[in-house]
């Protein structure tokens, strides 16, 4: 019996040109000042966002310190949404494109947003912006399935390309599967990312696809560096785990405070609320970088 | 009987989207270059004024001059360097190849009355430094421009950029030009989009020729659904709104990769060797051949839709930009 052929045609074809990157000002600490982001959360997995600077409780090291800045004003997103886009993809690459696209559309004046991907080549848009319309541009034209996954590789450079931007950073990874090659002359051995992740505070966030879950030492990462992950049920969930990863990324608090000593060493952050049935989200551990 | 269902998923260039326009005061003139290939699909010379019609934007327009080829021509040359032209695994054989097929394509001198450039892209893109009819000095430049270390080529291959370089490259010169983009059109990392591009080429009046792929990529999702990625459609696109050619020139058609083997070699799927390197002196005698006529625009500015034909000449073809800008 012959069975009815579905076919679908990627055609990437350019929607309109990408504009120059504009710089927004950001909350950020002094040298002497730590940033901390922090989502908070209810008993039902609900942002939470009318909490005071009094109803957080930050604790470095197992000791009390005085949240000396606070703010509850969506803060910009600067961040690299990074698409799996290895041979394994195929089947999924029309799907994770139109997805993304709730992603984009969280999109604000201000934010400065890069799309990547990764299998065969890693690449990422050499331009962050703020425009919808540039970003589609990329969804629609620079999607290629092939090759292996090289997950590490790609988060390293994900991170790279930040390393000029002010503000919280993030890298959204979207992912099939588990790490499977490096890539010949790129950067990012699982340790070498774990390690410039913290020392360079960057919050990652993972969705993992369908029957294909996030490899472990991803998830202890993500929520060292007070990201989240997500591992969908279903393929059809996507749309909605890029939508909640956009609201939660307006929805941070972000609290500074002062570190006891510049010591190059690396120290224990835990966050805490003071209202019953609230969490809080927030990277564990900071570097003390002397300046 | 089975069932295509064909989805498209995105829309194709038109004129239409290239067509805003604004009112001015003068007319203006403006010159094209134009190919005619006769029926037996060789560049047609001896053409005269009285034998092209031109329309733009749906009004006649006046051809106040013709200057006929042959005419030395400048041609921008781009290779895709990265590692997506090796297959997906990536082992450098196109490059090596390339390099290879190059240096004997210009041992054995193209004509010497043309001016070539060449240049590279992967992470980033490489020129040579002057447009140059020595073949001596083109094979010291294509060395240093296809040495490409690992880092770059497996990282993004912005083709749209590197075409536009190319173009601004020729922008200020004067006569035939061309740009030659040769590349599997899996174009990413780039800082404009194809439309882009295509204004860019057109407001330059440098028509953009392609070497691609043979054909789409069928990947076998299940039993019953297949994804075919046409990265050739882009490309087709690009040379006919910019009055170039596609060739389809290398790479692979139709199944999906087979398994790589353990050990050994990979098996050579992407058979760079038989990139036509003809191709670039067919591209060169086209851009050689191609005459340059002037018209005068009538009053109106921004882009439109450009149509050329010659009248009295069955079987021909014409290749011109499908949009043209006041300059």
């Amino acid at each position: 019996m012959k069975h009815a052929f579905f076919i679908v045609v990627v055609l990437v074809l350019a929607l309109i040109s990408i504009g120059a990157g504009r710089q927004q000002a950001t909350f950020r600490g002094g040298a002497a000042t730590v940033a901390v982001y922090v989502r908070v959360v209810d008993r039902t997995g609900r942002l939470v966002p009318d909490l005071q600077r009094t109803d957080f409780q930050v604790l470095e090291d197992g000791r009390p310190v005085e949240v000396q800045q606070f703010s509850s004003d969506p803060q910009p997103m600067v961040a690299v949404l990074m698409l799996d886009m290895s041979g394994s993809m195929v089947a999924r690459v029309v799907r994770v494109r139109d997805a993304a696209r709730a992603f984009v559309e969280a999109v604000r004046s201000g934010d400065r947003v890069r799309i990547g991907t990764f299998g065969t080549e890693i690449a990422i848009s050499p331009e962050p912006t703020d425009r919808g319309d540039a970003l589609r541009r990329i969804l629609h034209e620079e999607l290629w399935p092939g090759g292996g996954t090289p997950l590490w590789n790609a988060l390293h450079e994900a991170m790279t390309v930040q390393d000029d931007e002010t503000g919280r950073r993030v890298v959204l990874t979207l992912t099939d599967g588990e790490n499977s090659t490096s890539l010949p002359g790129r950067m990012g051995t699982p340790e070498a990312v774990e390690q410039k992740a913290i020392r360079d505070d960057f919050m990652m966030y993972a969705i993992g696809l369908e029957g294909a879950p996030i490899e472990g030492r991803l998830v202890r990462l993500v929520e060292q560096s007070g990201g989240a992950h997500f591992e969908l049920k279903r393929d059809a969930e996507l749309p909605a785990a890029f939508a909640r990863v956009a609201e939660e990324l307006r929805g941070q608090y972000l609290l500074g405070f002062k570190p006891s000593a510049l010591d190059n060493k690396l120290h224990r952050i835990d966050v805490r609320v003071r209202r019953a049935g609230l969490t809080a989200r927030a990277r564990r551990s900071y570097l003390a970088v002397a300046r | 009987m089975r069932l295509f269902r064909v989805a498209l998923l995105a829309g194709l260039i038109s004129a239409a989207s290239l067509s805003t326009s604004a009112r001015s005061a003068q007319p203006a003139r403006a010159l094209v270059q134009v190919l005619v290939l006769g029926a037996d699909g060789q560049p047609l010379a001896g053409l005269t004024r009285g034998d092209f019609r031109v329309t733009a934007g749906g009004q006649s327009v006046a051809v106040e001059s013709v200057e006929p080829g042959p005419a030395p021509a400048s041609l921008v040359v781009l290779f895709d360097v990265s590692a997506s032209l090796d297959g997906n695994y990536g082992k450098g054989d196109a490059t090596t190849a390339l390099r290879a097929t190059l240096d004997n394509w210009l041992t054995a001198s193209p004509a010497p009355v043309d001016r070539w450039r060449f240049g590279s892209f992967a992470q980033q893109l490489r020129m040579g430094s002057e447009l140059s009819s020595d073949a001596a000095a083109l094979r010291a430049a294509t060395g240093a421009i296809l040495n490409v270390p690992d880092a770059e080529r497996f990282g993004p291959s912005p083709a749209w950029d590197a075409a536009a370089a190319g173009v601004t490259a020729l922008e200020g010169e004067r006569g035939r030009r061309s740009v030659v983009l040769i590349t599997d059109g899996r174009s990413t990392g780039n800082r404009r989009g194809l439309v882009e591009l295509v204004r860019h080429a057109v407001a330059a009046g440098v028509p953009i020729s392609v070497i691609g792929p043979v054909g789409e990529q069928r990947y076998t999702v299940s039993e019953s659904t297949a994804l075919i990625v046409n990265s050739t459609l882009g490309l087709q696109t690009l040379a006919a709104e910019t009055g170039g050619a596609y060739f389809p020139g290398f790479g692979r058609a139709g199944g999906d990769l087979p398994p790589r083997p353990p050990q050994g070699p990979p098996p050579k799927l992407a058979p760079w060797m038989e990139l036509q390197l003809g191709t670039l002196e067919r591209t060169a005698l086209e851009t050689r051949m191609s005459y340059v006529i002037g018209l005068s625009l009538p009053a109106t500015t921004g882009p439109r839709h450009l149509e050329v034909t010659v009248s009295n000449r069955p079987g021909t073809i014409v290749r011109a930009p499908g949009s043209i800008v006041s300059r």
